[in-house]
C-alpha cells in the first residue's frame, strides 16, 4: 500500500514539472504550448549533443540546453503564438499552429536521429533512495524535489518581485497593463522562455533515466498535461497537487487492476474534475461579469 | 506643447466608427468631448491611447506623430488613458495599482509623479483607509479615484478620461469632476474628459467638442457650447 503513495507521489513530481510549463503561459496569456512534449524531447537531445559531440561537463550541457529551449519557447510564442492569438480570449489559432509545431519537431527528431532510445549518459542520479520505508529511484526523487524548488520559487517571484506585480497584472487585465507602460507581449515571451526552460530540464532529467527518443513527449504531454487540469491551470500551485493526484490515482489503480487501467483511471479523474470543478481543484473560478 | 489628433478615421474590422476627428489638447487645460451613447466616445479614446488601431489620420504629442506608437510606448511617453469602466486590477489591493500606474512614469519623472500621489491622497483621505484593501471590494466612487490616482502616478502630460462618471450618482460625479479639475491645476495635464454628462463637463472644461455618430459637429468655448441651441435640445433636455 504504502509502496503505491510513495511512487505515485514521486512520479507526480514529473508530471508537475512540466505541468508548470502549461500553467505559468497560461496564467500570462491565456495560451498553452502543446508541442511541450516535443520541447522535452528538444532539451534531451541538446543536452545529450553538447555533451557527447561538443564536449561540455554534464552539468553545463545542462545548463545551455536549458537555456536555449527557454528561448527556443520565447520565439514559438512570437512566431506561433502571439501572431494566432490576437483577437481576444476566443481567438485560438495558437492551439493549432503549436499542435503543428509539435508535429514537426516529431518528425524532424524522428528522421534525424530515428526512433530508437540513445541513452542520455549522463545525468542519472544513478541510486536507489528510500522513502517512508519504500525504495524510490534517486532520479525521480530528483524531479520531485525540482517540481516543490521550481514552484517555491514561481511563486515567490510572483508574488514580492515588480516583475511577479506586472505578470500578475497581465494576467488579470492585459489590455490595461500596456496603458501602464508595460508590454503585455514581453511579459509572455518572458513566461514562454521560463516555462519551456522547465520544460526542457524535465526532459533532460526524465531521458537521463529513460533514454532520448522522439517519442519521449507525447505520453508526458497527456500526464503533465491532466495534472494541470486537476489541479487547475489558474494557480501555480495546482500543477503540484494535480501531479500529485494523478500519479496517486494511476498508481494505485495500475497495481491493482494492471496498468492500462491506470492511465485509463488519471483521464476519469480529469473527466470528474472538468464536470464537478471545471477550474481545477485550485483553479481561480471564472466570473462572468455583466 | 499639445497634443493633437488631425483626420482620424478609425474602428473596428473594416466599419469605421470615426472620421475625420480633428482635436487639439493643451497641457493644464481641460477640454470635454460630449456625446451621447454610440456616438464614438470609447472608440476614440481608444484610438488616442493606442488600443486600437486608426485607419487614417495622424495623432501628435509635443511634436511627435505617435499613431504607430504601441500602447505602452505612449503610455511611457506621458499620454495617459483612464479607459472606462475604471480597469482597476481588481484582485489587488489599492497600494498596488496606484504603485503599477507608476511604471509609466519611472523613466521620466517618478519623484514629481509621487509627490503628486501624495497631493492627491491628501486631498481624498478615504484612498489611505483603503491603502491595503483589494481595489475590487471598492465602491464605485472609490474605485474612480483610485483609477485617477493610479493616471497621476503614471505623471500624465495629457490625460484621457473615458466617462468617468459611468455608474456613479450626481453627487458622486460632482466629486469626482472636483478631483479633476485638481489633477489639472496641480499636475498641469492636459485633460480630454469623454463624457455623457454634458451639463456637468461643460462647467469645468475650458474648451468643447461635439462627437455625434462618429464626426465632430460642433465645437468651441464650453460656455458657447453649453448655450447653443443644438446642444441644449440634445444633451441638456431643455
Amino acid at each position: 500500500m504504502m509502496d503505491v503513495v510513495v511512487t505515485g507521489l514521486v512520479t507526480g513530481g514529473l508530471y508537475a514539472l512540466i505541468a508548470q510549463g502549461f500553467v505559468l503561459t497560461y496564467i500570462t496569456t491565456n495560451t498553452l504550448n502543446f508541442a511541450i512534449g516535443e520541447f522535452m524531447v528538444v532539451g534531451a537531445f541538446l543536452a545529450m549533443f553538447l555533451h557527447g559531440n561538443v564536449g561540455l561537463t554534464g552539468l553545463l550541457a545542462i545548463a545551455v540546453a536549458v537555456l536555449v529551449t527557454g528561448l527556443l519557447g520565447g520565439l514559438t510564442y512570437r512566431v506561433l503564438v502571439l501572431p494566432f492569438s490576437t483577437e481576444g480570449k476566443h481567438d485560438t489559432r495558437w492551439l493549432l499552429t503549436t499542435v503543428g509545431l509539435s508535429f514537426v519537431i516529431v518528425n524532424l527528431t524522428t528522421n534525424a536521429e530515428g526512433a530508437n532510445r540513445q541513452p542520455l549518459g549522463f545525468g542519472n542520479v544513478d541510486s536507489i533512495v528510500t522513502v517512508l520505508g519504500e525504495r524510490v529511484t534517486g532520479q525521480q526523487l530528483l524531479l520531485a524535489v525540482v517540481a516543490v524548488v521550481v514552484t517555491v520559487l514561481l511563486v515567490v517571484v510572483i508574488s514580492r518581485t515588480r516583475l511577479g506585480g506586472d505578470m500578475r497584472a497581465v494576467s488579470e487585465d492585459a489590455e490595461t497593463t500596456a496603458l501602464m507602460g508595460i508590454s503585455p507581449r514581453r511579459i509572455g515571451a518572458l513566461s514562454y522562455v521560463v516555462a519551456m526552460m522547465l520544460v526542457g530540464l524535465g526532459g533532460i532529467l526524465w531521458a537521463a533515466q529513460t533514454g532520448v527518443s522522439p517519442g519521449l513527449g507525447p505520453p508526458l504531454l497527456i500526464a503533465a498535461f491532466s495534472a494541470g487540469i486537476i489541479g487547475g491551470l489558474t494557480s501555480l500551485w495546482g500543477p503540484l497537487l494535480g501531479g500529485a493526484v494523478y500519479g496517486l490515482v494511476t498508481a494505485a489503480v495500475g497495481t491493482a487492476l494492471g496498468s492500462l487501467w491506470g492511465e485509463v483511471s488519471g483521464l476519469l479523474v480529469v473527466i470528474a474534475v472538468l464536470i464537478v470543478r471545471p477550474e481545477g481543484l485550485l483553479g481561480r473560478r471564472v466570473e462572468i461579469k455583466v | 506643447m499639445t497634443l493633437q489628433a488631425r483626420g482620424l478615421e478609425a474602428g473596428y474590422g473594416r466599419a469605421a466608427i470615426l472620421s475625420s476627428i480633428d482635436l487639439t489638447l493643451e497641457p493644464g487645460g481641460i477640454v470635454a468631448v460630449i456625446g451621447s451613447n454610440g456616438a464614438g466616445k470609447s472608440t476614440l479614446a481608444r484610438t488616442l491611447a493606442g488600443l486600437l488601431r486608426l485607419k487614417q489620420g495622424e495623432i501628435e504629442a509635443d511634436g511627435v506623430l505617435v499613431q504607430d506608437h504601441s500602447a505602452e510606448r505612449r503610455a511611457r511617453s506621458g499620454l495617459i488613458l483612464v479607459p472606462e469602466g475604471r480597469r482597476l486590477f481588481g484582485r489587488q489591493t489599492v497600494a498596488e495599482n496606484i504603485r503599477i500606474g507608476g511604471r509609466a512614469a519611472s523613466r521620466r519623472s517618478p519623484e514629481r509623479a509621487r509627490q503628486n500621489v501624495e497631493m492627491l491622497l491628501d486631498s481624498f483621505p478615504v484612498l489611505r483607509e483603503r491603502w491595503n484593501q483589494k481595489a475590487g471590494l471598492l465602491s464605485g466612487g472609490e474605485q474612480q479615484m483610485v483609477a485617477l490616482t493610479r493616471a497621476v502616478a503614471s505623471e500624465p502630460r495629457y490625460l484621457l478620461l473615458d466617462e468617468p462618471s459611468l455608474g456613479l450618482s450626481p453627487r458622486l460625479t460632482q466629486e469626482v469632476f472636483r478631483l479633476v479639475t485638481l489633477i489639472a491645476r496641480e499636475t498641469g495635464a492636459g485633460i480630454l474628459l469623454i463624457e455623457q454628462m454634458a451639463e456637468q463637463a461643460l462647467q469645468i472644461a475650458d474648451f468643447a467638442y461635439v462627437l455625434e455618430q462618429g464626426r465632430i459637429t460642433a465645437e468651441g468655448p464650453s460656455s458657447e457650447v453649453g448655450s447653443s441651441e443644438a446642444v441644449r435640445t440634445a444633451y441638456l433636455g431643455k
